[in-house]
């Protein structure tokens, strides 16, 4: 079941929440929406689930305008941020609403719903918890059950908005990997929303960068992470450090360094993107390397961050480097070193918007 | 935290900031007990005791008489019809208030509000002046022999608009808490409008318009200002219980007075009877969906 969506706005008042969004999923894919807060990421899984009608622009299912249909006919499978499991009614018949619904011509037999339902609660692994009231679930199981109940109706697509967003570290990572296995294993379509770049990076086939209503780049997870088409998916992405720099013939200058990314831009003032892991200090001058004094010494889990202030022009360099590389000869504070960057994107200065500040927080929806 | 503590040792002086010292707590409780006796259980027991001043038999006398029996039918048959009616209303007023987004939102929560704020006196004269002798449609009424006034249409037409906001009242809050999730989760998995409502709304509000029918229906059968003005006290016809205590009380028939009372705030004790019995009956289920934390905000 592939998914097509072609030129879709939505506006909410004045207020443009999609501007012209176009995005093919495969079938089998498993696609992300990624951005910050008020991206429309939300709002666009709501159009493509109908639960929002485009203001223009159409959703297609397998070549079908699904525009047309009525919510209940698109068989799509849809996981709540947070949850909106039936609070009133059990984990079981939580599962079992989609199939009571149905028209009694569709509709299954009691043995065959309590079948199906008790094969999904297992599939989820909250088999023994069926006679439990969503309120008396943990945040993962709560999830789960969400999941069981969106494929009890065998949907052709899966939707799901932010679906690790309330739950704990440790938990979501486990989550993740289970839902990315059955993804595989069922064979399904689907599309998910996060503001995770790492969630989206692990658990995809292909990434949607969104930005105020748009999509700035859509690829691989490797592709958006390393060839960043816009300056907002290079700060999206992960720690960067923009540095000023030169553009002539396709090459930028950065003090004594030159960057070989920079071709096919025009010359003129530019801005050098690194990210603090592409990275090297030493103490030592080293060919193209560039003074600057340590600040500040982070020692984080598996990583050691520096702050280093330059001694040619202002500004703060973010270095990160392997926990064992500091290691053996730690850097202290005051410390004089030198630094030189691996690799860089290079944009024009003035290129594209400047990016919304990403935050920590989503809000449910977008109304 | 108090066992820890005498556990431990001597207890210290103040057992937790929260906790008020014993001559004050006691003093708090005293004092709240003593309101509610001196302005609940007192009027009720004086109610009980001047009904029965003249015995057993002449309580029964009272509310078997005649024009008692259809004072008490009558006051049975506007609530049974003002209930439902309101029960439709403020269900359909709630899930318009709290599902939908539309002009003139505020304006119906105003008008919901309405009759608290209008003195029930007027509720009652509005309906005079339209549909009475010389209201707007009385002449047309009367020529096609339709009694409103002075009839049970009247005073079923001022309980449903006296009572009108206790449903919908009690349910817009919850309903708007509970936002539309849970419905947009019926319907993607396939459920009709009616499906929705009855199988995922509902069973949601259910406590709630409980408490609000409960509270309708009291005020419902105990409606004396807008009933008086619409009823025109025709014994036997157009009764009601409330208006008939006042009848009998002004007569100096105090006995049958206060034993017609009686009859009214047993049928209050019944609704509240009922609704603690439903309350222990789905005591779990209820604490179950109470401690379901509310979905919204992470």
């Amino acid at each position: 079941m592939s998914i097509e969506v072609r030129g879709v706005e939505k506006v909410f008042g004045g207020f443009r929440a999609i501007d012209g969004v176009s995005l093919n999923v495969q079938e089998g894919e498993l696609v992300a929406l990624l951005g910050p807060s008020g991206s429309g990421k939300t709002t666009l899984l709501r159009v493509i689930a109908g639960l929002e009608f485009p203001t223009a622009g159409s959703v297609l299912f397998d070549g079908e305008d699904a525009v047309t249909r009525h919510v209940r006919e698109r068989k799509v499978g849809f996981v709540f941020q947070h949850y909106a499991l039936f609070k009133h009614m059990t984990v079981f018949n939580n599962v079992a609403f989609g199939l009571r619904v149905k028209s009694r011509a569709t509709r299954p037999s009691n043995e065959e719903i309590t079948s199906k339902v008790n094969a999904l609660l297992n599939l989820v692994q909250v088999e023994q918890f069926g006679n439990r009231y969503p309120s008396q679930l943990s945040g993962g199981q709560r999830q789960r059950v969400a999941l069981a109940r969106a494929l009890a109706i065998e949907p052709r697509v899966l939707l799901l908005d932010e679906p690790f967003g309330a739950l704990d570290a440790k938990v979501r990572k486990e989550l993740r990997r289970w839902l990315r296995g059955l993804h595989d294993r069922m064979g399904l379509t689907s599309v998910f929303v996060t503001h995770d770049q790492e969630e989206a990076m692990e658990l995809s086939d292909r990434v949607a960068v969104m930005n105020r209503g748009r999509i700035e780049q859509v690829g691989s997870p490797t592709e958006v992470y390393d060839t960043p088409a816009t300056p907002f998916v290079y700060e999206f992405l992960g720690n960067a450090n923009r540095l000023p720099c030169r553009i002539e013939r396709g090459r930028a200058y950065l003090g004594p360094i030159v960057f070989t990314e920079a071709v096919g831009l025009a010359d003129g003032l530019g801005i050098a993107f690194v990210r603090p892991h592409d990275i090297e200090v030493t103490v030592e001058h080293q060919n193209l390397s560039i003074p600057a004094t340590v600040r500040q010494v982070l020692v984080a889990g598996a990583v050691a961050k520096l702050e280093l202030s330059l001694d040619t022009e202002p500004g703060m360099l973010e270095v990160e480097l392997p926990r064992g590389a500091h290691w053996g000869a730690p850097f202290t504070a005051g410390q004089k070193v030198h630094w030189r960057a691996r690799t860089a994107r290079v944009f024009p200065a003035n290129a594209g918007s400047p990016p919304a500040a990403p935050s920590e927080v989503e809000p449910a929806t977008l109304k | 935290m108090t066992k820890t503590s005498s556990v431990m040792g001597p207890p210290p002086p103040a057992l937790t900031t929260t906790t008020e010292p014993p001559a004050v707590r006691r003093a708090l409780i005293l004092g709240a007990v003593a309101f509610v006796a001196l302005f609940l259980v007192m009027p009720l027991a004086v109610v009980l005791a001047e009904a029965f001043r003249r015995g057993v038999g002449a309580y029964f006398d009272a509310i078997t008489e005649p024009y008692t029996l259809a004072a008490v039918g009558l006051t049975l048959t506007a609530a049974a019809i003002a209930v439902p009616l309101n029960v439709i209303f403020g269900l359909t007023a709630a899930w318009a208030i709290a599902k939908f987004e539309f002009a003139g939102k505020s304006l119906l929560i105003t008008l919901i509000d309405l009759p608290f704020s209008v003195s029930p006196v007027i509720a009652g004269l509005i309906y005079v002046l339209m549909f009475g002798a010389q209201g707007w449609v009385g002449p047309w009424l009367i020529e096609h022999d339709f009694r409103i006034i002075f009839a049970l249409p009247g005073i079923v037409l001022a309980t449903v608009f006296v009572t009108f906001p206790f449903v919908a009242r009690e349910l817009i809050p919850l309903m708007q808490d509970q936002g539309t999730d849970e419905e947009e989760a019926a319907t993607l998995l396939g459920a009709s409008g009616w499906q929705t409502f009855f199988r995922v709304t509902l069973p949601n509000v259910k406590w709630a318009l409980l408490y609000g029918v409960l509270l309708c229906n009291a005020r419902a059968m105990g409606e004396f200002g807008a009933v008086a003005v619409v009823s025109g006290h025709i014994r036997g016809v157009t009764n009601t219980m409330p208006l008939h205590i006042e009848i009998l009380y002004n007569e100096y028939k105090f006995a049958a007075s206060f034993a017609v009372a009686s009859l009214l705030a047993l049928l209050a004790l019944v609704t509240l009877v009922a609704k603690i019995l439903l309350e222990w009956r789905y005591g779990d289920e209820l604490a179950g969906v109470h401690r379901m934390p509310r979905g919204g905000k992470a």
